[in-house]
């Protein structure tokens, strides 16, 4: 049966090797280009951004490529993990979903083997060929993610392409298509259902539940109220912060007041009455009028920080916990596949066509 | 061994809104050729997936060669040859490739007999059979069939829309290959003149029942056509009216008698197989409400 699954989804199988393949090339040239203008921007005469006035021009000219080229890191992500999950879809749905809509399923089942056999032996072929597929592509998303960043490469908040978690999530994919293409057992809005709800689910989990899979950190911020260059306006400032959070390469993937004496319920009225009283000090509004710049709001609220004793709690998972993270992600997905695959064989092995 | 090949007891199958078969009884003997005629949503196919354990009955009771239960193990699968009214065969596929994915999947497959019967019929094969006609796959699905060496051949419909030289090479693949063994048949058509040619047992479906199912010369010795003096002439004892046409000036009238027929029961008029399996079918309609 491994060789008729093998040989049924031939065509679908060198058409996802050749789109494979050139999604690698294009992420590889792009890549190798963007190393390039990186490299050259830190060599002289660049020096990575401290170059003399006479190559002004060229060094602002290959910055403004770098910044380009990286603009695009996300869109092209996305399209990588696109190519990805079409093709997990189109594996899972051409090897379940396609014999019952081709009606060589009634084919399958009246030869001398147990459907169990045939859901296996079909399932292992598709989830193979997946896996086969889908590393080298999550090799070079892997690469090109490296590559093009500017500095850590984790963003909780954003959907991971990199590392080996692309694998399982296309395993997952196949197997959902396969389990839910014995009962929507037309492919093309089976791919279309299957990508929505993998992406679904993955927005999902990583805004709901990638902080139960790695708790965050905490990063504390005291207000500290300094005049800024101008000397009319005033800023929050925290040596640490910069240097602790963004610059190990995270993100904050959340940031809260809290004042010192703990009142977090009431703290946010609290702050509302010093501003209007500020606002009223310093910059002559009315009472509950409405200020007349950003600038002027940015003050107060730093001023009224200060005054109360406002701290800020920022969470951010560090990137050290990158593979944890990864590892987490995979298990579960790998898990859910799993659970699929297992639902479609008791339901195959139950009913009949 | 028990004598019958397939026995349905009561099996019915409903699928969400309506009965596809309502309580068939029937019992097929072994070795015979049997044709399952019936309008169009009648049941046939439904009746044979459940044969073939493709598709299991909402309740009733299925034994196929001796074996109870509606889901067939690896090991009556390889007894039972199907082929389907669509004949599912993977198009993309060369013939040597369906070949070859067939003896994958059947333990009792002969290599040379499907190779020796398509290339008497000038399939080649390293066609595809996307580019064969519909005879053609017809054909190469029915050497896979009979290539497995079935006790049981279910085959549906498998000369619909095939013309008149495909069909009469299919059947005659089909009885060469089924003569003289012991090979159980148990095929569906709408084509009565096949049935006569190569069938010796007839089951005639009605509205998801089976109204008739017997031995085929039995059927055609059993009854009797009434068209003339149908109210003057005394008919024989037992008789029982399958179909009763009478107008105001003529009519006729299917009579089933019991057999063995009395010399003076012979002077009425023998049906042609069509008159009988027409009858059969109206009576099943009237019987059974829509």
């Amino acid at each position: 049966m491994m060789w008729i699954t093998w040989r049924r989804l031939r065509g679908v199988l060198v058409a996802g090797a050749v789109a494979v393949l050139t999604a690698m090339a294009w992420a590889l040239y792009i890549g190798h280009t963007t190393q390039r203008l990186v490299s050259e921007y830190q060599h002289a005469p660049c020096h990575g951004g401290a170059f003399p006035l006479a190559d002004a021009t060229y060094c602002q000219r290959l910055q403004f490529q770098n910044y380009s080229v990286r603009d695009s890191q996300g869109p092209f992500l996305l399209a990588l993990a696109a190519v990805v999950l079409i093709i997990a879809a189109v594996i899972g749905a051409m090897a379940i979903a396609g014999e019952f809509d081709r009606g060589t399923v009634r084919w399958a089942w009246t030869q001398s083997l147990t459907r169990q056999r045939w859901w296996t032996d079909t399932s292992i072929v598709a989830l193979a060929a997946t896996a086969v597929m889908v590393t080298p592509l999550a090799i070079t998303m892997s690469w090109w993610e490296g590559v093009v960043q500017y500095s850590g490469r984790f963003d909780p908040l954003a959907f991971l392409v990199d590392g080996w978690v692309m694998i399982p999530v296309a395993m997952l994919t196949t197997a959902l298509a396969m389990t839910v293409g014995v009962f929507l057992r037309r492919p093309g809005w089976l791919i279309a259902l299957c990508a929505v709800v993998v992406l679904g689910g993955y927005y999902v989990e990583q805004r709901a539940y990638r902080t139960i899979l790695v708790p965050p950190h905490t990063f504390i911020a005291t207000a500290e109220v300094v005049p800024n260059e101008s000397g009319g306006q005033y800023n929050v400032t925290s040596p640490n912060y910069q240097s602790d959070v963004f610059y190990s390469g995270v993100r904050p993937i959340g940031q809260s007041g809290i004042p010192s004496n703990g009142e977090e319920f009431v703290w946010g009225n609290r702050v509302g009455a010093c501003q209007a009283k500020l606002a009223h000090q310093l910059f002559k509004v009315p009472i509950n009028g409405g200020y007349e710049s950003p600038a002027q709001m940015v003050t107060l609220f730093n001023r009224c920080d200060a005054q109360l004793g406002l701290y800020y709690v920022y969470l951010y998972i560090p990137e050290s916990q990158f593979w944890t993270l990864q590892d987490r992600e995979g298990a579960l997905d790998l898990a859910l596949g799993a659970l699929l695959w297992c639902g479609g064989w008791w339901w195959v092995r139950r009913t009949h066509s | 061994m028990t004598n019958v090949a397939i026995r349905l007891t009561k099996v019915t199958k409903s699928y969400r809104r309506r009965d596809a078969l309502r309580d068939c009884d029937l019992a097929i003997p072994r070795g015979r050729v049997a044709a399952v005629v019936g309008s169009n949503g009648a049941g046939k196919s439904t009746m044979l997936r459940i044969m073939a354990g493709l598709t299991s009955p909402s309740s009733g009771e299925v034994t196929v060669l001796g074996e109870a239960g509606a889901a067939l193990s690896a090991e009556r699968l390889a007894r039972v040859g199907y082929l389907d009214q669509d004949r599912p065969l993977y198009r993309n596929f060369e013939v040597g490739e369906m070949l070859r994915a067939a003896a994958h999947t059947n333990r009792y497959w002969r290599e040379a007999l499907p190779r020796e019967q398509l290339s008497a019929l000038g399939i080649g094969l390293d066609q595809r059979i996307k580019d064969l006609s519909g005879g053609q796959q017809a054909q190469v699905a029915l050497s896979i069939c009979l290539a497995c060496e079935p006790e049981l051949l279910i085959l549906d419909e498998p000369a619909s829309a095939l013309d008149p030289a495909a069909r009469h090479d299919l059947l005659q693949l089909l009885m060469q290959q089924v003569s003289g063994g012991d090979v159980t048949v148990v095929l569906s058509t709408h084509a009565l003149d096949d049935v006569v040619a190569i069938c010796d047992y007839l089951i005639v479906m009605a509205h998801g029942r089976v109204v008739l199912a017997d031995d085929l010369e039995f059927i055609l010795q059993s009854h009797r056509l009434v068209r003339a003096g149908i109210d003057e002439r005394p008919w024989p004892e037992g008789a029982v009216i399958i179909q009763d046409q009478r107008g105001a000036r003529d009519g006729v009238v299917l009579l089933r008698l019991e057999l063995p027929v009395t010399p003076g029961e012979c002077d009425f008029e023998k049906p042609t197989l069509d008159e009988v399996v027409l009858a059969y079918m109206r009576r099943g309609q009237v019987e059974v409400p829509s």
